[in-house]
């Protein structure tokens, strides 16, 4: 891909502890184009961080090429590494600000590894970036007379005044509210419009659906993202079950219900989404994170029934699928023939 | 915009911590000054004699430690040089260590130095000597130096107040007739002049052919050099011919070399720019280690390794120069008090204030360069 900002090629990793080698990642390919909003995701340990540490020459790899805006970092000099350094944006999970240093002037930390502190607009382009960030008041303040979030977000300015081509950041939003997380996603948003790469490191499922794509890394090797999706709401399901069983129970009961009925004609389109949420809110029978777990559930279920009807071996799977389960005591009611009737009538009318 | 003056900033953030830093290197700079000063004001102190008086080449005996403990020759030696062409002028002095004792200060029992000269000569000139030396010729009379330690004070002051002062030098009576400036040192508490006879009289034991010094004045075109060279073809080697150069650097040798107290004062500098050298070192150590991992970011950031140690040296450089200024003031004022309370010529000297200041940069550089060992294993992956 010639046009790639990083192109990394069967890149593997191992640590050596006392002659004991730990591999780390495995034979991982992966590009990364201008434009691009990649998150990536996976358990703790799985190799996250070590991936953009050795993106962003702090480590390097030990088989494979790695090639970051058009340098080759296996086996670069340390003058080579620098020289990245200086052109990316990186983000700490720990923002670690000089606590001697005023907010504008750790801002300036980052513009002066381009010399940029030396150009007429520098003092215009602090103010622009702690503006975006909500910072544009505490410029002159000290990090320890910061909350957690702010200190954070002039993190992020440190490392993005520079404006780079390829921003790495791990867990940006880790310690943000909400409103505060979704400005610092904006700001991605915009460079990525702008042409820069964005790699995100994160475990907030709040950002996931803004991402253009997602790497999942388990055990140092990339799987499926939607695999670990589901494994990750199957458990949490379970947890759920766990902690309020009647209540999920009714949750599941009415998201069913709702798909049913709205998958009534055949389709669900946006005015009946909005008004199985209307519908749910105005009977204040659940709110807030309740609320969307219900249309999600109703959604989710429409959507796969629909999807299941749309071929005759789908409705054939969903037939020896059921069956098979109203077998498991070795006997089939008549009992469980109707409901396996009536589910199989459902699926193929949808 | 201007760069960020991190350094500066890193350093001042703190101001107890910087004010303690710059207290324990001013600390350790006011004991370098001090005992560097001492060590010198031992060495002028010592050559005050050798400087004031007026002489091309000196003779002394071979044996002579140094000008408290002389050991004479004979005066024979003396004129066998006063024949030579070159030479203008030869003088004899007679020096010794005498027991003092003032009826008004019964206590004080204390040793001075005395110096025998013929009053006919002009080559002791120390201010208020040349005026006076004519009253010498009177039995048993004597000048003191204004500057002797205090335990003299009490006759100085009464003969100063031009009241008549008894004095005994070795059991003698002698008069106390007038002053003169000359000044103490480590060896020497005071000194009397008198004449050579009167010096007799005091030493009745001392036979007076036998002098201590012989002061030689060479006309004034002749290289002081060249006739000692001369000189020394026909003189025997129980006599030393000495040029004024060699004659101080002679007793300047003794002290530092063959008495513990050069040693000493030496020592004490060193140990000042030891203890300024592990302040330092402490204080930036720490600073490092509180800053690990925001100096682990700024690596991560793409800053180099070379910036972080031009951090830490131009910390160190700032702390030299802080706690350099108060100690300057310091030591100057210490200088003031110690002489007034030694006689001793303690000067703040422009040299010696480069040279601690030069010492002091390179200590607080030294213990920066210890410091940075620390960052030198510094992985930036680590801050992820």
């Amino acid at each position: 891909m010639a046009d790639a900002l990083v192109q990394v090629e069967s890149l593997s990793f191992s640590h050596r502890h006392g002659g004991h080698e730990q591999r780390v990642l495995s034979n991982l390919t992966i590009a990364l184009t201008p434009g691009e909003l990649v998150v990536l995701t996976g358990p703790s340990g799985s190799g996250k961080t070590t991936l953009i540490t050795i993106i962003g020459g702090l480590r390097t790899a030990t088989e494979g090429s790695v090639q970051v805006l058009g340098r080759e970092l296996v086996r670069a000099k340390e003058r080579v590494l620098i020289k990245l350094r200086r052109e990316l944006g990186y983000i700490f999970q720990q923002h670690n600000l000089a606590p001697a240093l005023s907010i504008a002037e750790n801002v300036q930390m980052g513009l002066q590894l381009s010399n940029g502190h030396k150009d007429a607009d520098a003092a215009q382009r602090i103010e622009r970036m702690a503006e975006r960030l909500g910072l544009e008041d505490h410029l002159k303040k000290m990090p320890s007379q910061l909350s957690g979030g702010q200190q954070q977000r002039a993190g992020i300015a440190r490392a993005l005044v520079n404006e780079p081509s390829l921003v790495l950041a791990d867990e940006p939003t880790a310690s943000l509210d909400r409103a505060s997380g979704q400005l610092v996603m904006d700001l991605f948003n915009d460079m990525a419009e702008g042409g820069s790469a964005i790699v995100l490191v994160t475990h907030d499922k709040r950002i996931l659906d803004q991402a253009d794509r997602i790497l999942n890394l388990e055990d140092g090797v990339l799987v499926p993202a939607g695999d670990a999706l589901m494994r990750d709401t199957s458990e949490s399901l379970k947890k759920l079950m766990d902690i309020d069983a009647p209540r999920l129970g009714r949750m599941m009961s009415v998201g069913q219900a709702l798909a049913q009925v709205a998958l009534a004609d055949g389709k669900i389109d946006a005015q009946e989404r909005a008004a199985m949420r209307d519908a749910i809110a105005r009977q204040k029978i659940f709110s807030g994170a309740e609320l969307n777990l219900v249309v999600d559930l109703a959604l989710a279920q429409a959507q796969a029934w629909s999807q299941t009807s749309a071929s005759p071996e789908g409705l054939q799977e969903l037939q020896r699928a059921v069956e098979a389960v109203a077998l498991a005591d070795e006997v089939v009611t008549d009992e469980e023939k109707a409901v396996i009737r009536r589910l199989l009538d459902q699926a193929g009318q949808a | 915009m201007r760069a960020v003056p991190y350094a500066w900033l890193q350093l001042s953030h703190d101001k107890l911590k910087l004010v303690a830093a710059v207290g324990g290197i001013m600390f350790a700079v006011v004991l370098v000054f001090m005992q560097l000063g001492l060590r010198e004001a031992l060495f002028d102190s010592s050559v005050r004699l050798h400087r004031a008086m007026d002489y091309d080449l000196v003779m002394i005996s071979p044996l002579t430690t140094y000008v408290g403990r002389t050991k004479n020759f004979p005066r024979s030696r003396l004129y066998q040089v006063a024949g030579l062409q070159d030479v203008e002028t030869v003088s004899s002095l007679y020096l010794a260590l005498t027991n003092y004792y003032y009826a008004e200060t019964p206590d004080t029992h204390r040793q001075v130095l005395t110096i025998g000269v013929d009053p006919a000569d002009q080559d002791v000139r120390f201010p208020g000597v040349l005026e006076q030396i004519g009253q010498l010729k009177k039995p048993d009379r004597v000048i003191m130096d204004r500057y002797s330690r205090g335990e003299f004070q009490p006759a100085i002051a009464t003969a100063a107040d031009g009241n008549p002062v008894a004095l005994q030098l070795n059991d003698r009576t002698v008069s106390l007739i007038g002053l003169y400036d000359l000044g103490t040192s480590f060896g020497v508490d005071g000194s009397i002049v008198t004449s050579d006879l009167n010096f007799q009289r005091i030493f009745p034991n001392r036979t007076p052919g036998q002098i201590d010094l012989g002061l030689i004045r060479l006309k004034s075109s002749i290289d002081s050099e060249t006739a000692q060279r001369e000189i020394r073809t026909f003189l025997p080697d129980d006599v030393l011919v000495l040029t004024r150069e060699e004659f101080v650097r002679r007793e300047v040798d003794y002290w530092s070399g063959s008495t513990p107290i050069g040693y000493v004062f030496t020592l004490g500098a060193v140990i000042g720019v030891i203890v300024g050298l592990i302040i330092v070192y402490q204080i930036l150590f720490a600073d490092v280690q509180t800053h690990l991992s925001e100096y682990a970011t700024l690596k991560a950031m793409g800053y180099s390794q070379g910036f972080l140690r031009g951090l830490i040296f131009k910390e160190a450089v700032f702390l030299s120069v802080l706690g350099f200024i108060p100690a300057l003031g310091l030591a100057h004022v210490l200088y003031g008090q110690a002489e007034a309370a030694t006689q001793l010529p303690l000067v703040m000297t422009v040299g010696r204030a480069v040279l601690v200041l030069v010492v002091t940069v390179i200590m607080c550089c030294l213990s920066g360069l210890l410091a940075i060992r620390k960052l030198n294993g510094l992985d930036p992956a680590e801050v992820f």
